[in-house]
């Protein structure tokens, strides 16, 4: 069933429910769809509608400040049904076995869970994705060739848009009632169980204004990483600091993933590069002994060179003419980028270490529901930097022990007094950071944020820590294990 | 077997050990020099690339 909560049909919305959720992006709409298969009565809430609206959008709207993230509040995420899925490039990789390891290079708890607890759910989630039979094991970098680098762990969907895939399905389930154009803007308390405190109801609004109630036996809020903390923040009327925040991590430690240029590389031997993507990522031996972060780095060199255009037969000649003679090339390099053959440049995906500076905090300003709008801080520090300056240090030694290629490390990689030009890749994690130590984290191993009896978080806001590789699949994983769990409860 | 006797034994196999195993840390270091990278205008490389390739 749909209901348009413009329509200010609300009546739906009164019966008690055994499972709420808020948010359909790929956490909120993996959880439902595992959810629609049981017996329970399901609320499935989106603040915008079925398809793209600018009133809905323009709510994700608050100021920027530290690192340039070119937008990332207002135009990283889609704020309508399928959420953030609307808009991926499909990239998948499993998280290594070291991006779960409880001790950490950075001072703060890692993952409460093995990495085995997410990978039981892993058929279903390259199920919802559509990965097919790709494979996401890691490879050698050659095959015979023992190497501190691997073939990093990546399979391609389509990309698959959440939203149209499983509407109708969930639309027609005859347990889950979906609601579209409801703001969620406030979750109320009452009463205690075992010490914890109890979430009694929670409040959404239309775009006209109206409230309803929604009252559930649990509430699972998804609504993006920077949204999650807002809105746990927001609601400080009867927790003083925010739902969750009895530590001071709810919007904290928000993390990235890094994506540096780290420099420019000449093939030597051919035969290391014959795969689609060279995607390499360090192995485990190296980020242990180094005590680094992990990543990937995409070093695809341009075999055969193209210029377009209706210039191109005169571009091409100049390329050619300019790339045999070594000086001319460097010269000509100065006014703009150009790959002669057998070259690339080598571009990263690198773990941020949880910070407590980068975060997401409310500012004073509020937006048309009455809700505080956030500041988004993102900040890295040294651990940061170190990691990225060995990785990419350690990539073009291999590459020269190897013989596969020789690397040329940009300025900033050698030289520690220049800052490193970091840009983003749109994947927001960690403001509701998990950890089973409720002074250390805002949710413990099940998602349940900690000191509320029936309040549950997904998505990436959740990872302790990034890992180094994209997050949609690990952030599937996941609410296929808190679906299971919430099956479990009754 | 005499309290001088016993120490002067014991100098001459700490003698012969230190005789026997001397090459070995100049051996390391030497290893380490041969792996060793060199940066030039920014490309890692081999200390084996600035070797010319045609010398005798």
């Amino acid at each position: 069933m749909h209901l348009d909560f413009d329509g200010a049909a609300n009546g739906a919305l009164t019966a008690p429910f055994d499972v709420c959720l808020f948010g359909t992006g790929p956490a909120g709409l993996s959880v439902a769809l595992e959810l629609a298969k049981t017996r329970k009565r399901i609320a499935l809430v989106e603040a915008g509608g079925l398809e793209y609206t600018e009133d809905s959008q323009k709510l994700y709207e608050g100021s920027e400040s530290g690192l340039n993230n070119w937008g990332a509040l207002s135009n990283k995420r889609m704020r309508f049904f399928g959420g953030s899925s609307n808009c991926w490039s499909g990239r998948c990789g499993l998280f290594d076995e070291v991006d779960f390891a409880a001790d950490t290079y950075h001072g703060l708890p890692g993952w409460p869970i093995p990495r085995k607890a997410v990978l039981e759910h892993l058929p279903r989630a390259i199920d919802i994705l559509d990965l097919g039979a790709q494979s996401l094991a890691t490879k050698p970098f050659k095959e015979g060739v023992r190497s501190s680098f691997l073939h990093a762990s990546a399979a391609f969907s389509p990309p698959t848009r959440l939203g149209p895939k499983y509407r109708q399905a969930l639309v027609e389930s005859r347990n889950v009632v979906l609601a579209t154009r409801a703001n969620l803007v406030d979750l109320r308390l009452a009463g205690k169980s075992g010490g914890n405190a109890v979430l009694d109801h929670a409040v959404v609004k239309n775009y006209k204004g109206q409230t309803a109630r929604i009252s559930a036996k649990r509430y699972v809020v998804a609504l993006g990483a920077v949204e999650n903390a807002r809105l746990l923040l927001n609601c400080d009327k009867q927790m003083p600091g925010g739902i969750g925040n009895h530590a001071g991590y709810v919007g904290r430690c928000f993390m990235e993933h890094l994506n540096v240029q780290i420099g420019r590389f000449v093939v030597r031997d051919q035969s290391f590069f014959s795969e689609k993507q060279a995607e390499l990522s360090p192995a485990r031996e190296l980020l242990e002994g180094q005590r680094i972060g992990n990543g990937v780095f995409a070093a695809n060199p341009d075999f055969i060179p193209k210029d377009y255009g209706r210039l191109r037969y005169f571009k091409q000649k100049l390329r050619e003419g300019t790339c045999q003679y070594e000086t001319i090339r460097e010269y000509a390099r100065k006014f703009g980028d150009f790959n002669c053959q057998g070259e690339g440049v080598i571009t990263s995906l690198i773990e941020q270490c949880p910070n407590p500076d980068s975060r997401v905090s409310l500012t004073a300003n509020v937006d048309a529901l009455g809700l505080r709008k956030v500041n988004l801080h993102w900040a890295i520090n040294e651990a940061d930097r170190h990691t990225i300056r060995t990785l990419g240090m350690e990539l073009a030694k291999e590459m020269a022990r190897l013989d596969a290629a020789r690397v040329q490390l940009s300025d900033f990689m050698l030289d520690k007094s220049q800052d490193i030009p970091v840009a983003h890749h749109a994947h927001h994690m960690g403001t509701t950071r998990m950890s089973n130590d409720p002074r250390h984290g805002v949710v413990d191993e099940n998602c349940r944020v900690h000191g509320v009896a029936n309040l549950y978080v997904g998505g990436a806001s959740v990872f302790p820590t990034g890992g180094g590789t994209n997050p949609t699949l690990t952030i599937v994983l996941l609410a296929l294990r808190l679906a299971k769990h919430l099956e479990k409860l009754g | 077997m005499s309290p001088r006797k016993r120490k002067m034994h014991r100098i001459r196999r700490d003698l012969l050990k230190l005789f026997l195993v001397w090459p070995l840390p100049l051996a390391a270091l030497r290893t380490q020099a041969a792996e060793e990278y060199v940066i030039v205008d920014g490309w890692v490389m081999k200390r084996t690339d600035l070797q010319p390739k045609n010398a005798s």
